[in-house]
């Protein structure tokens, strides 16, 4: 069985070594051939980078090693604001890191969102860690929990605790709590 | 000689142009130039001139040759105001040139260079003058990324390869077909040399690799049960790849050729030595390379399971976790009913003796508070119990990943399930033992709860359902589009092992252990009864194997269905499509080609916007296909929020052709974008000769294009991803693309009507 055999009448390839500029080549990849890729090598293995464009039009980064993307280098305040700037105009922005820690750390930190914000963690726990005070401003606050540790219960707060014991005890007036 | 210095100006233009051929010599005669190291300009070169230099360096040494200045194309600057291109002249590169000295040929300008042709491709180093040798230096090593060609541009466009975006798996296939290939056409030797410079290297090990995005309105069991699959899954496939990366023959092979047998006997009789002794020197040289090589190997795997054990771990907390809450739950509830049973009871009682209904509700709570130690004692031991069942899990993956590692070639969907069945009845078999001793305080209240059947019974056990707000939407699912992508790829649908199946897996294997994990004094471990899963038995990659869960061969694929069009996300369900074939190479079962349409089976319903398509090659060996579907979101068409296109952006290559495929012709044509200036006038053809009327609006744009019916019209058939010309003299920018479908059963032209009422 004969290869498919593309043209290569568009590709252009400037070769420097260990670093090399590709347009047009008809070669197909996972997602079609490429517009054009960027691609180098560091010292040694699996020290690679490669930028590009897919004929699909979507645009690829990836590096064996670390990504660094920084902004406001200079080491003061960028001119626009923001020393980094990522936008999505449709669609979602997908952060993910399987196997390790998502950080991120800033004098202020604020999360928007226009419709819900989720949290959750499958094990472990949320810790919510201040000298000061966490501030709830909402209109209902429901907490469905396992057990309530709490010190002090102030004027209009109702601790309900919907724990096991709140559980097993609901509809009777067995004092449950210690 | 002094007539002649008369007559000669030895000036440049003056004298006639003299050029010349040279090589550039070797990287230990360029110093600082070619280094660049110092105050080197590093446009001045020591080089070789065929005619007026000897051919060997005794007689005139490579660091007594000549300095070349190279002249410089206009288009790279000389250095002034900043403006220069490096000069990317290497140590043997052929050279052309001319004296700017004339006659006495000492001041050489290099114009340009000859490139290296294909046979230069595995060059050594220098040996003589004028013999081809590596531009490779040691500040320019040979790559270990890159193929190392050493070609020029006359050989063509693609000699300089890149590596591709491919797995490691279409690399390995598309290696091993191009080396047949080469060796078919030209030979083992030509073919392997061939092979060698046209090889594919794949550009990252990554590739292929599956990556979750889970959504956080899943509940947390299916979060975990999502990640533990694609976990797996991933080490299955790391293995695999890291096993195939060392061929302990390959490389036996490779060293046994450095040291040529016929060479040590010749060697070894001319200096009077025996070949054994020589024998003596290579064997344990390669045992030790290869065991080296080993190490390094069982290094790495060994690296990569324990990357995933520490994953599996919390994963399998998380998973212990809710299903722990789940069972607490139940026996809260059951709890509450027992309690409120005990204070009827104790109230009916104390009143019918007393008639006093006051001393009968005091006597009714202090009758309920009584189970207050033995239920405290129950809340309290939990958190233990849900330690202990997430510690003695630990163990069990351990040896889930060994079985996997060693036994597991290929990552199925049975697999998944026994896998994530595995799982699960080691936690239910924990909790079980857990729990049954600390219930026994409060069995009153639960009235003998069955935790055994309540975990193994129910899959809602399993299936917790994420917590949901009240007042938000009634889709609440609807958008969770992606949470699997495939790394270089592109989105995945999840493969989901349903909860029936995943609770039938874990009580069969309950039953095949006798229950060990559910009996409170049952051994902790693999004693747990992973031994019994396929995953833990060698032969499941022997073909033909069967288990009492099923038919679950998990080796190398003895077959393939070829390619399947998944269409999921945005909510919607029930969508199919097939692919059409074209570009077709081979014939019969070896038949491959390109993707060039999909022929959408059902529009299916409920997208609030596009879906995503999944080109899925069981094969695994078709790439390059990215189709795009095309929602209706007219709300007053009858096909509202059914998909009505599936549109193929690039076609790929290398599908395999399962079946002799009908006749293929373009359906109708979809405007990707209208352009404008068309007039009506303008025609539309395809690649395959077929013709279609555009209809223009006012200012030109195409809004609709009629095609030739096909069963009336002698069509041609479509057998290439079909190009699109639109003949205007007028009109830009329209964007078309054709819709591929089966030939309709062709009527044959309507030659007269005739009109049989009269």
């Amino acid at each position: 069985m004969s290869e498919k055999e593309p043209s290569w009448q568009k590709r252009q390839v400037d070769s420097f070594g260990k670093f090399r500029i590709e347009y047009g080549s008809p070669q197909n990849q996972l997602k079609g051939p490429r517009v054009y890729t960027l691609v180098a090598e560091g010292n040694g293995k699996d020290k690679t980078s490669k930028i590009g464009m897919g004929a699909d039009g979507t645009y690829d980064i990836r590096v064996d090693e670390t990504l660094n993307l920084s902004g406001g280098a200079k080491g003061t305040p960028p001119r626009e604001g923001n020393g980094v700037v990522i936008t999505s105009v449709e669609g979602g922005i997908a952060i993910t890191c399987q196997k390790g820690k998502l950080s991120l750390v800033a004098e202020e930190i604020e999360l928007v969102a226009t419709k819900n914000i989720h949290q959750s963690c499958t094990s472990g726990n949320i810790t919510l860690d201040t000298p000061k005070k966490v501030h709830f401003k909402v209109r209902d606050l429901d907490v469905d929990m396992g057990i309530f540790n709490g010190n002090s219960v102030v004027g209009d707060v109702v601790v309900r605790d919907a724990g096991f014991l709140a559980k097993v005890c609901k509809g009777t007036e067995v004092n449950f709590q210690e | 000689m002094i007539e002649e210095s008369i007559l000669k100006s030895n000036f440049i233009g003056r004298d006639g142009f003299k050029w010349w051929i040279g090589q550039i010599g070797p990287e230990s005669c360029q110093g600082d130039q070619i280094n660049e190291k110092g105050n080197a300009w590093g446009n001045r070169i020591r080089v070789r001139i065929m005619g007026y230099h000897p051919q060997n360096p005794i007689e005139l040494p490579d660091n007594q040759l000549p300095w070349a200045q190279v002249l410089l194309p206009s288009t790279a600057g000389t250095g002034g105001g900043g403006m220069v291109r490096s000069i990317r002249l290497t140590p043997g590169d052929s050279v052309f040139g001319f004296f700017l000295d004339g006659d006495d040929a000492q001041q050489p300008v290099i114009l340009g260079a000859f490139g290296r042709p294909s046979f230069d491709t595995k060059l050594g180093p220098y040996k003589q003058p004028f013999q081809p040798y590596s531009g490779f230096t040691s500040e320019n090593p040979p790559s270990t990324y890159f193929v190392n060609n050493e070609v020029g541009t006359q050989e063509g466009a693609q000699v300089i390869s890149i590596p591709e975006d491919l797995t490691e798996q279409l690399c390995k296939v598309l290696n091993d077909k191009k080396l047949q290939s080469f060796i078919g056409k030209f030979g083992e030797e030509v073919g392997k040399l061939k092979f060698n410079k046209e090889k594919l290297k794949c550009a990252c090990l990554s590739l292929g690799r599956i990556v979750d995005i889970p959504s956080s309105k899943l509940s947390n069991s299916k979060i975990c049960q999502i990640e533990i699959s694609t976990e797996m899954e991933n080490m299955v496939s790391d293995i695999k790849k890291i096993k195939e990366s060392f061929d302990p023959s390959a490389f036996k092979e490779e060293i046994s050729s450095l040291f040529d047998t016929d060479a040590i006997v010749e060697v070894a009789d001319e200096l009077e030595s025996t070949a054994k002794e020589l024998q003596n020197v290579f064997e344990p040289f390669l045992k030790e390379q290869v065991s080296e090589l080993e190490g390094v190997l069982k290094e790495t795997i060994t690296a990569r399971k324990d990357s995933a054990a520490k994953h599996l771990k919390v994963l399998g907390g998380g998973l212990a976790a809710a299903m722990m809450n789940n069972v607490t739950s139940e026996i809260a509830d059951k709890a509450n009913k027992g309690l409120i049973s005990v204070g009827d009871s104790t109230f009916a009682a104390v009143f019918a003796a007393t008639k006093k209904r006051n001393m009968a509700k005091q006597a009714a709570i202090r009758a309920q508070e009584s189970f207050l130690p033995a239920l405290k004692n129950f809340k309290k031991g939990m958190p233990c119990v849900l330690q202990n069942v997430t510690d003695g899990l630990t163990e069990s993956l351990f040896d889930m990943i060994d079985g996997l590692a060693e036994n597991v070639d290929n990552f199925t969907s049975c697999i998944q399930t026994q896998l994530l069945g595995g799982i699960t009845n080691q936690i239910m078999g924990g909790l079980i033992k857990g729990i049954m001793p600390s219930i026994e305080g409060i069995s009153k209240l639960t009235g003998g709860l069955d935790i055994g059947g309540f975990l193994r019974g129910k899959a809602s056990s399993l299936a917790d359902i994420a917590a949901i707000f009240e007042c938000e939407e009634s889709t609440p699912l609807a958008p969770v589009d992606v949470q699997q992508i495939t790394f270089g790829g592109g989105p995945k649908q999840v493969i989901d092992s349903l909860v029936d199946d995943i609770l039938n897996v874990a009580n069969k294997a309950d039953s095949l252990t006798d229950g060990l994990l559910d009996v409170a004094d049952a051994v902790s471990g693999l004693g747990g009864g992973m031994g019994v899963f396929d995953f833990m038995n060698p032969s499941v990659s022997v073909p033909g194997f069967k288990s009492p869960f099923g038919e679950c061969y998990s080796g190398p694929k003895l077959s393939c269905a070829g390619v399947k069009i998944n269409i999921f996300g945005k909510g919607g369900v029930g969508a199919s499509a097939r692919a059409i074939f074209g570009d077709k190479i081979g014939k019969g079962v070896e038949a491959v080609g390109s993707i060039i349409g999909i022929d959408l089976k059902s529009g299916g319903s409920g997208y609030n916007g596009n879906p995503f398509i999944e080109i899925v090659d069981d094969c695994e060996q078709g790439y390059g296909a990215v189709a795009e579907a095309v929602v209706d979101m007219d709300r007053h068409s009858p096909t509202y929020q059914q998909v009505v296109d599936v549109i193929v952006i690039t076609p790929g290559e290398n599908y395999p052709i399962k079946n002799e495929q009908e006749p293929i012709v373009v359906d109708h044509i979809v405007i990707l974008d209208p352009g404008s200036g068309y007039t009506k006038d303008d025609v539309i053809e395809d690649s395959a000769g077929n013709q279609y009327t555009p209809i223009v609006d006012r200012v030109g744009r195409i809004i609709s294009v009629i095609s030739p019916n096909n069963t009336e019209d002698n069509v041609n058939e479509i057998t290439d991803f079909p190009k699109l010309t639109v003949k205007t003299e007028t009109g830009e920018g329209a964007v078309l693309q054709a819709q591929l479908k089966p030939r309709p059963s062709y009527q044959g032209e309507i030659k007269q009507v005739i009109d049989c009422i009269s």
